[in-house]
């Protein structure tokens, strides 16, 4: 029976395909029919015209029958949808102009925001590449001064037997094998490396596509010079060799075996891993040493909330079994996808949200145009009314119109979206840190274009609604009488300006938020970094632990290299440090400073860098006091070097120099050093970072960071420095040279990415605002032709006549403007939440800023409102009245 | 479509497949006639009423239909019981007669002795 009714259907369907010939063949059988019956009336004696008359009313009608019968036949609401579709189409073809504004508005609105969901949707919706990603959480212990994802081994492993809300706990350190020789087939190789804890494969989903995991026993000390190598490194450095397993290769100057090699999936970049057992000794006995990263799966039906609480309490524990250590430790848990996202969650959220206003302006705007269209429209609406279209389709036929324009411009959107993204990947994968997976990946993908096509449907529906609702409810009599002039105009009360305001309002949010982050960025420019960052180049130098095992060795390369470098022409100095300032230094510590007694645990932590005896000449850091190092400062005469703010805090009113600090670097008793001299502060964390007490000593070790001072432009130097080097120590891997201005522009990378995308949507909006601005005043005036022509006739001035419609609509948009004012202001908390570290040295309420955009806002305004007044007033009355 | 047209359309249905199993191919007017002629006029219909219905049969496949010419040599089309239109008959015509005789419990209890 169903499938008959199915079979039914289909055939109906297919009718509306031949649908004159059947209506012709139903009118023949139904000519036949009347004749019939007629006949057969005549037989029983009837006159012809009584017979007529009665076969017809019997059959109730032709035109009825053939009604029904052609309803029968096809599908009448596909029918006339189609003729509305039909309609739609024409009517956006005749106003091409309209409809072109309107298409590229909503294009501009949803393209936009379907690229940047793909980034979304990569980055923070699509799963992870492991099952049961959701489950995944990040632990890590938090102290008083130092940020980062890390605890100690020992706390890891009482972590890992007591809590109970973990299927597994694992663990892993980037610490020792930061970056390591490899020795592949023919060439050496540099790799990062990664220590882990044998259950965070298995933990992760993750099996070897070659050989094995690390076994349990591994993870102790013994039996575990075992290496797992990347696919990426497996390719690059042994040349997809599938007998790789069980060989022994050189890393860091010690033979491994090799007993697996691990897929892509991996989170983050590394080229092989070690047991965790590689780590120094020292790490995995003491509590002092924050080093491991731990990630934990939460059992099923067991929430981060109850796990944190879990993790809570056995850390309060830990801190009162081990006060020396754990007083001041706490413990964070984060999910793993807001882990991996790292910088960049925030940045594509705070433009997705900048983006979702731009959309809300340009439905805003088409909502407008769709209103004076439809004023315009009213009489031929009236007139279908009056002929006997229900509301019910007229409505229904604005709507279709409306939905129409929202697909096209969701197609141009799409266009526009696929143009874009292959920059706005580029730009995201410039200012990542380390490797976010499903970025690269970052298209439009069906998830994408679902999102397209609902936002499309929506903003349909959006700008759709309003002149729906208004034509719902006109008066028929009143317009066909008025002849259709409806007028839209900037009034008090009517939508158009109700609209109007709001674009204005979001627009001002858009353009304060960016505004903010310009005005921050403007400072960091400012931002002394303590040192000249011109004509300076910088190139990384490690040597390996094998060849260069004395300080001596370490020594005679500095000493040897320096020569040749100073030897090239167009270099003035060359310093040495261990790690660029711009960026946390590889050690810190905490001190006590001579005569003061802080609170145990509570000392306070200072960055401490190795640099040689040229280094603050070179960086033109100046000598605030005592003296500098010279060539036969070392390391273990205890002799430092602080910056001023160290100085400041801590020998307040006193001479530092001479002074001691008590370094706590072990579980042992403090060890004390002489301050010997106070420089200027350099920005050590970053151009936006707080300076830091930072302690420096004399001579730098196997890794470190070579400063070039040229006195041309530095890059025209770099094969030069490179050559040195290679005439140095032939089999050092070459090094990227990078001048100090790029590494110093690539910190504010990201900060300029995001900028330049606030700013894209703050214009954005700002454009859509002025053309709604201007659309609706060249509207209305061109409404009000005879009313001005009238007024011009009567003698009044056209100047006057401008001021007037101006004055108009300027008061709405100045209204506008003070709400958007007041919700930035708000929203100021938010939006200092969304551009959390975005913000620099500026208070979200900068008042600066507010003055600034209303200004900009009303000067924008005052031009759109401006072109087409005067065009408008700037007429011969006489040829409009004759005209009319 | 009310359900009322709903019910009537499915009994007219039913009254059709019956006349055409009765005298076989047979069209509109004559289908019409010879219903209104059974139900002894009690059953006034609009002869109109009787073409969607034979679309809808024919659309599911109950019924076929092909031009012909009439008694008085009129080109006429007729409808014809299809296979499955006979089943459906057979099913519907059992149906009827267990509801009737459900029914003709309720309305003629049987004599209590």
């Amino acid at each position: 029976m169903e499938m008959r009714k199915l079979r039914g259907w289909l055939v109906r369907l297919f009718g509306l395909l031949h649908r004159k010939q059947r209506e012709q063949e139903f009118a023949e059988e139904l000519e036949n029919h009347l004749a019939m019956h007629i006949e057969d009336k005549l037989r029983a004696g009837m006159s012809p015209e009584e017979a007529r008359r009665q076969t017809l009313i019997k059959l109730g009608g032709v035109t009825l029958t053939k009604e029904l019968h052609r309803e029968q036949v096809g599908l009448p609401m596909l029918e006339t949808l189609i003729q509305d579709l039909r309609f739609g189409l024409r009517m956006l073809r005749k106003n091409s102009g309209f409809t072109a504004v309107a298409v590229l508005t909503l294009a501009l609105g949803i393209g936009a925001n379907t690229a940047i969901f793909s980034v979304v949707n990569a980055v923070l919706l699509r799963s992870l590449p492991f099952a049961e990603a959701d489950q995944l959480v990040m632990i890590w212990e938090t102290q008083p001064d130092v940020r980062g994802p890390v605890g100690t081994y020992p706390d890891f492993l009482d972590w890992r037997t007591e809590a109970q809300s973990f299927q597994k706990m694992a663990a892993f350190s980037n610490k020792r094998y930061g970056k390591a020789e490899l020795s592949g087939y023919g060439e050496t190789l540099e790799a990062l490396g990664c220590l882990v804890s044998q259950d965070l494969f298995p933990l992760l989903g993750l099996k070897p596509i070659l050989g094995r995991n690390f076994l349990p026993e591994e993870e102790q000390l013994i039996n575990n010079r075992v290496v797992i190598l990347s696919q990426a490194i497996w390719r690059r450095g042994f040349a997809n060799d599938p007998g790789i397993i069980g060989k022994s290769i050189q890393l860091g100057g010690a033979s491994f075996t090799v007993v697996g090699v691990m897929g892509e999936q991996y989170p983050l970049e590394t080229d092989f891993w070690l047991p965790l057992s590689h780590l120094h000794p020292t790490d995995l006995t003491s509590r002092k040493h924050h080093s491991v990263q731990a990630i934990g799966r939460l059992k099923p039906g067991v929430t981060i909330e109850q796990a944190r609480q879990e993790m809570e309490t056995i850390n309060e524990r830990l801190r009162q079994l081990y006060p020396a250590t754990n007083k001041n430790i706490g413990v964070e848990l984060t999910p793993m996808r807001h882990h991996l996202a790292g910088n960049l969650r925030p940045i594509v959220l705070l433009v997705f949200a900048a983006f979702a206003l731009i959309l809300l302006i340009a439905c805003a705007n088409v909502s407008n145009l769709l209103l004076a269209q439809s004023a315009a429209r009213q009489r031929e609406l009236a007139i279908r009314a009056a002929i006997g279209a229900g509301r019910g389709r007229l409505v229904r036929q604005l709507f279709i119109e409306s939905l129409l324009l929202a697909s096209l411009g969701g197609i141009a959107g799409l266009a526009l979206a696929a143009l874009s993204l292959p920059v706005l990947r580029s730009g995201l994968l410039g200012i990542v840190t380390g490797k976010i997976p499903g970025l690269e990946a970052t298209g439009l993908d069906w998830p994408t274009l679902a999102f397209a096509f609902g936002i499309s449907l929506l903003t349909g529906v959006l700008f759709g609604a309003l002149p729906a609702l208004r034509i719902s409810r006109i008066d028929l009599n009143r317009t066909l009488k008025e002849g259709g002039k409806g007028a839209v105009g900037l009034g008090r009360r009517n939508p158009s300006s109700v609209l109007i305001m709001a674009e204005v309002a979001l627009a001002v949010i858009t353009l304060v938020g960016a505004g903010l982050l310009v005005r921050s960025f403007q400072k960091l420019l400012q931002v002394d970094p303590g040192f000249r960052a011109d004509n300076l180049l910088s190139l990384k130098i490690e040597l390996p632990r094998s060849r260069y095992q004395s300080g001596e060795q370490v020594k005679n390369f500095y000493q040897q290299l320096t020569t040749r470098i100073q030897a090239i022409p167009g270099v003035q100095q060359v310093g040495f440090i261990d790690r660029l300032p711009l960026a946390p230094s590889f050690a810190i510590s905490k001190f006590v400073a001579e005569g003061q007694q802080p609170e145990p645990g509570k000392e306070p932590i200072a960055q401490m860098r190795r640099v040689d005896h040229r280094f603050f000449e070179m960086m033109g850091i100046p000598q605030r006091g005592g003296r500098l190092f010279d060539e036969n400062d070392a390391i273990a005469d205890n002799n430092v070097i602080i910056n001023e703010t160290m100085a400041r805090d801590f020998f307040t009113n006193q001479e530092p120099v001479g002074k001691r600090i008590f370094m706590h670097f072990g579980s042992g008793e403090p060890t004390p050093v002489q301050i010997i001299g106070v420089v200027g502060d350099i920005k050590d964390l970053g151009l936006d970072a707080p300076v830091e007490p930072e302690i420096y000593w004399p001579g730098v070790g196997g890794e470190a960071v070579m400063l070039t001072r040229t006195t041309v432009e530095p890059l025209s130097l770099a094969s030069a420095l490179r050559q040195a080097i290679q005439s140095t120590d032939p089999a050092l891997p070459t090094q990227h040279v990078r001048s100090v201005e790029q590494i110093l522009d690539a910190t504010l990378a990201s900060r300029r990415f995001t900028l330049d995308l606030l700013c894209i949507s703050a214009l954005l909006g700002l454009g859509l605002a002025a053309i709604g601005i201007y659309g609706v005043v060249a509207y209305s005036v061109a409404q009000r032709r005879h009313e001005i022509g009238i007024r011009l006739a009567l003698g009044a001035q056209a100047s006057d006549l401008l001021k007037l419609i101006i004055g108009r609509a300027i008061a709405t948009v100045l209204l506008g403007l003070a709400l958007g004012l007041a919700g930035a202001f708000a929203l100021s908390q938010l939006l200092a939440r969304l551009t959390a570290g975005l913000l620099f040295e500026i208070r979200p309420t900068d008042p600066a800023t507010f003055a600034a955009i209303a200004l900009l806002v009303v000067v924008v305004a005052l031009l759109a409102c401006y072109l087409p007044a005067r065009r408008g007033t700037q007429v011969d009355p006489v040829t409009i009245l004759k005209h009319e | 479509m009310s359900e009322k047209t709903d019910v009537w359309q499915g009994t007219l249905a039913l009254m059709v497949l019956k006349t055409l199993e009765a005298l076989g191919p047979l069209h509109g007017y004559g289908i019409a006639r010879r219903i209104e002629q059974i139900s002894e006029d009690k059953l006034a219909i609009n002869y109109g009423t009787i073409y969607p219905a034979l679309v809808k049969l024919e659309q599911e496949g109950y019924i076929a239909s092909e031009w012909g010419a009439s008694d008085n040599n009129r080109k006429a089309k007729f409808y014809k019981l299809t296979r499955a239109g006979r089943k459906r008959l057979a099913k519907e015509t059992e149906k009827w007669e267990t509801t009737t005789a459900i029914l003709a419990r309720f309305f003629v209890p049987p004599q209590e002795s």
